[in-house]
């Protein structure tokens, strides 16, 4: 269903889902890398190269084309953002808001941080388009709210996607 | 005519012993040859830059032109080593018309900065904090670094550095260090030290008295008597004039109590020698490290006096005083930090200082992100050292290597730091100038590297011994984490590729010495990130290793030495399915007869001590057998042992002190869906009045029923019967059982159904 | 700091967890020898992290072939060289 969701040049597109996203974020990137080559940023240390590569069976060609970078915290994000040239290479940017979660950084720094990277992306978007992905924060927040707001305010579209429904019962016998 | 002075000028020498900023300039306090405690003051400016778009700067000078604070501004080019390096810019041309040496410099990493020079150190902090709030978006370099830090930097002085002073009425004119951190034996200052001890610890019971101790005196003071408390105390630190004040718990209760009982009866105490400045006091928090929550307590510190909780201090355990005097020395922090704050902010501290000397600008915040790998290459390149999974049971005449500090050693030999470039992925050392990193790291290594060595030829009764082993302790510490460091995402001077090339040349070290060991015939029996333990027929003795020891310093470029010859050691194998190897588990007996033991009970923090001990008692039991055939005797010994110390526990005979299992609390209690042990105790705490934070430790017993456990720290005494003695004899069984079975099992023929019944 | 990538040992446990469905099914004297198998090619986990094959089950096949080669290479040695005194 995601992979329904592809990169689109001229706009950026928002998915928030629980934390078990990233599952089928990895299997979109593999995905993705099938048609061709895309830059990853990871903003969540989340990026397991082996679940990518089982959902491209292990292919080369196709692992080689997926680049990927990692960021600790809200200044690398917003520095990763700055040193992403604009060419026409696909993104998608893994749980972007996770370090800005992090409560060691002034709430109004963040922010400031946040307004930053969105100028980026509004950047990068021309060229071959993206989707990030975001999870909720573990322990809700005033400014984890206005951050999410933050980002949805400036993306073409966004995705809320619903934790999977439990599978239906074997049928019971007895 | 020239001016004349008011005074002359006065040479001083001593030992540095606190630097700290005043409301002008630098306070300076000297342990002077002469015997004297002298204070001085010293003139020192301190300077912050700011990099940005020439319009902001351009508003930023015209905003601190009207701030109340003295500086000077100035417009420069500095050196960020994380600056992208700029387009070469045609060089200008100054009327030849033909190309000047500029066009030929390799691009440089120079920046254009505001310099703010401020010449009054101690508004230093305040100016930064309304600077930033005003100007969030511009990059500062330089910006939180210490008083103390920086003068150290200017002047190459540190902690309790010998030095020569210039000074003309109490100012200082100049000053000269006349050793240096790395010197092993430098003459020691003369520390005045004064004991404050109350009669128990506090997070049990209030303790009623305090004893003091200094010198020959000592003596106690009950705590409710608070005039003769106070009179009695501050005569005798005016009288002695101590330059430490050790206590234990004096972060956490002793002196804040003191100070609410001066303010409560309007006395004062000198606690602080310089009386014109506060008593530091720092509030406790809790805060995510490494993915871990660390708890720091409250502190107290002071001013031309330090303040040492042995109860708050990092590592004191590790290695006292001494140690913490190391610290301070070789990471120029001042010796009060040096003993509260972790080894990372010491390593911190020492790149820092590198980096002023180099006039290398420091960021305030680190930005670099990773530059982008393939998938491929981060499967590469993300794994950490190499673990090999041993194999399982008992070996005779087993050599243990080790690289000597292997990561450190790799930064140094090949010039590992976040702005050196490297050449691709050959491991090789990079080319040109030493970084930051292992400049930093290179005197260290060497000074830890001279110690080894003296150590080796001091007699067992030397007394400089004990010194020495606390020296090389510090060391230890900061070495051991300086790898950490490279890779953590806050540390300015950290990388995470750095960090991964690091791991990549320890494999590539480890798996050269596999080969060089098996080229020689030796069987491989694990390896551990930086060691292996290697067995042949016929090698018994450390000189008969030699041969691979050359040869495999030869392939890698590493030092490499020789831990012992095991006359047995036992690796043991998961405790939830023995068929499986599991790393860094084992223990063994050297030749000389010590105990080498790793990841058993005995070492884990939460092992009751009777356990503990028991385990550790039955290891020496073992090592008294002579050589591994002998074992059968010390195994029957030892099983005679084990056995008379469950029938201790069976009968009850065993103090509950000895029983206490001490495990972190590691969230908030509101965050368990079900208690662990830890969460129920610090429950029963909360009940009591006792607060814990996340990220402590809390002791408890195990008891009967629910809730299963007993807090230790709680004001009544916990009642015996309620034990859970079951509970501790399947505990202590399994104790035993880790270090007898396969010696059982060696002794009986090898023979895994011969399995012995330790507990009939 | 780091470490994105799960470590073999976890990988490996993933994989074996993979099979759940189909050790199942098998009968229980099977399922002991399939444990077996995993438990062997356990032995091999440095070798898999070193190797950061894109497939990392590709590699634990290697290694349990290679734990069966070794025991089929001791049986062969005991066949072909019974020790004196038994038949």
């Amino acid at each position: 269903m995601i992979t329904a969701i592809e990169p689109k040049a001229g706009s950026w597109v928002l998915l928030v889902g629980p934390r078990n996203l990233n599952s089928t974020m990895l299997d979109a990137i593999a995905h993705f890398g099938e048609g061709g080559s895309l830059r990853v940023l990871d903003g969540g240390n989340r990026f397991n190269a082996y679940k990518v590569a089982r959902a491209a069976r292990g292919r080369p060609e196709v692992l080689n084309r997926i680049t990927v970078s990692r960021a600790f915290t809200c200044y690398q994000v917003l520095s990763l953002l700055e040193s992403t040239p604009s060419i026409p290479v696909p993104f998608v940017v893994l749980d972007l808001l996770s370090t800005f979660y992090d409560e060691s950084v002034q709430g109004g720094e963040r922010k400031r941080l946040l307004r930053a990277c969105i100028v980026h992306l509004k950047r990068l978007e021309h060229a071959a388009g993206g989707v990030v992905s975001v999870h909720p924060p573990a322990v809700p927040s005033q400014t984890a709210v206005e951050l999410l707001c933050q980002l949805q305010a400036s993306a073409a579209d966004t995705y809320f996607i619903q934790p999977a429904a439990a599978a239906p019962e074997p049928m019971r016998l007895f | 005519m020239g001016r004349v002075p008011n005074t002359m000028m006065q040479a001083v020498t001593g030992w540095l012993f606190d630097v700290y900023p005043n409301e002008t300039n630098l306070t300076l306090w000297l342990i002077g040859e002469d015997g004297k405690r002298h204070r001085f003051v010293q003139n020192f400016t301190a300077t912050i830059y700011a990099a940005g778009p020439s319009t902001r700067l351009r508003a930023l000078w015209k905003w601190l032109q009207a701030q109340a604070v003295r500086m000077h501004l100035s417009r420069l080019e500095r050196t960020d080593v994380f600056a992208e390096p700029p387009v070469i810019r045609p060089a200008r041309m100054l009327g030849s018309g033909s190309e000047t040496p500029a066009d030929c410099r390799t691009p440089s990493r120079l920046v254009v900065v505001l310099a703010i020079e401020v010449l009054q150190p101690g508004k230093l902090d305040g100016l930064f904090r309304s600077m930033v709030n005003a100007f969030p978006d511009l990059t500062y370099y330089d910006a939180d670094i210490s008083m103390p830090l920086r003068h150290a930097a200017v002047f190459g002085v540190f902690p309790l550095a010998r030095c020569r002073l210039e000074v003309q009425d109490e100012t200082v004119i100049s000053i000269t260090p006349l050793d240096t951190p790395w010197d092993l034996e430098p003459a020691a200052a003369p520390l005045r030290i004064l004991s404050l001890e109350p009669d128990c610890d506090p997070a049990r019971r209030d303790p009623k008295a305090i004893t003091v101790s200094y010198g020959r005196v000592r003596y106690t003071l009950p705590l409710e008597k608070t005039v003769p408390l106070l009179a009695v105390l501050r005569a005798d630190l005016m009288r002695y004039d101590p330059d430490v004040i050790l206590t234990s718990w004096g972060d956490t209760w002793l002196l804040p109590t003191l100070m609410e009982i001066c303010r409560t009866s309007g006395t004062a105490l000198p606690l602080n020698r310089d009386e014109s400045q506060d008593v530091v006091e720092r509030k406790e928090h809790t805060y995510f490290s490494y993915g871990q929550i660390v708890y720091r307590g409250r502190q107290v510190q002071l001013r031309g006096r330090w303040h040492l909780d042995r109860h708050n201090a990092m590592l004191w355990n590790d290695y006292g005083m001494e140690g913490v005097l190391e610290m301070a020395r070789v990471t120029r922090q001042p010796v009060q930090d040096a003993a509260r704050l972790s080894p990372g902010t010491g390593i911190s501290s020492m790149q820092f200082v590198t980096a002023l000397q180099k006039s290398i600008l420091i960021p305030w915040h680190k930005n670099q992100a990773e530059r982008p790998k393939t998938a491929m290459e981060l499967m590469r390149s993300d794994m950490g050292g190499m673990v090999y999974q041993p194999t399982v049971g008992l070996h005779r005449d087993v050599g243990g290597i080790d690289f000597v500090s292997m990561y450190p050693g790799i930064m140094v030999r090949f010039n590992i730091s976040p702005e050196v470039p490297r050449a691709g992925s050959d491991l090789e050392p990079a080319e040109g100038e030493p970084g930051i990193v292992p400049v930093t790291l290179a005197p260290l290594l060497n000074k830890r590297l001279a110690l080894k060595s003296a150590l080796l030829t001091l007699q067992r009764w030397d007394c400089r011994r004990p010194g020495f082993q606390a020296l090389a302790s510090a060391h230890k510490w900061l070495l051991v984490t300086c790898f950490g460091y490279l890779g953590y995402k806050n540390a300015r001077f950290g990388r995470i590729e750095a960090h991964e090339a690091v791991t990549a040349y320890g494999r590539e070290a480890l798996l050269r010495a596999k080969e060089a060991a098996e080229d020689l015939d030796f069987e491989i029996l694990h390896m551990y990130v930086d060691g292996l333990w290697v067995h042949k027929e016929g090698c018994k003795k450390p000189a008969d290793f030699e041969t691979l020891l050359a040869d495999i310093s030869e392939r890698t470029g590493l030092p490499i030495s020789m831990d012992g010859v095991y006359r047995w050691v036992v690796f043991l194998p998961s405790r939830l399915d023995e068929r499986v190897p599991v790393a860094n588990r084992y223990f063994g007996v050297f030749q000389d007869g010590s105990i080498k033991v790793r990841g058993i009970e005995a070492r884990r923090r939460d092992t009751a001590p009777f356990i503990a001990e028991t385990q550790m008692a039955i290891l020496e039991i073992l090592a008294q057998a002579p050589d591994a055939d002998h074992l059968e005797a010390a195994f029957l010994k030892a099983q005679v042992y084990a056995r008379k110390r469950m029938e201790a526990l069976r009968a009850g005979r065993v103090p509950a002190e000895k029983l206490l299992v001490s495990q972190k609390l590691s969230r908030e209690l509101g965050e368990y869906s079900s208690p662990s042990p830890a969460a129920r105790a610090v429950r029963q705490l909360q009940s009591a009045g006792k607060v814990v934070r996340p990220g402590q430790r809390v002791r408890f017993l195990y008891t009967l029923g629910k809730p299963g456990v007993r807090a230790w720290d709680v004001p009544e005494p916990p009642d015996t019967r309620s034990l859970d003695v079951r509970r501790y004899q399947t505990l202590l069984t399994r104790a035993v059982e880790t270090v007898l079975e396969s010696i059982s099992q060696s002794v009986n023929g090898g023979n895994a159904d011969n399995r012995c019944h330790l507990f009939p | 700091m780091g470490r994105t990538l799960p470590s073999a040992a976890v990988v490996f446990q993933q994989e074996e967890a993979a099979f759940a469905r189909f050790r199942r099914v098998l009968r229980r004297a099977d399922q002991l020898a399939l444990d077996d198998l995993f438990v062997s090619a356990r032995r091999h986990l440095a070798a898999a992290q070193y190797a950061s094959h894109a497939l990392p089950f590709e590699v634990f096949l290697l290694a349990m072939l290679l734990e069966e080669h070794k025991e089929v290479m001791k049986l062969r040695e005991r066949v072909e060289n019974p020790l004196p005194g038994k038949k």
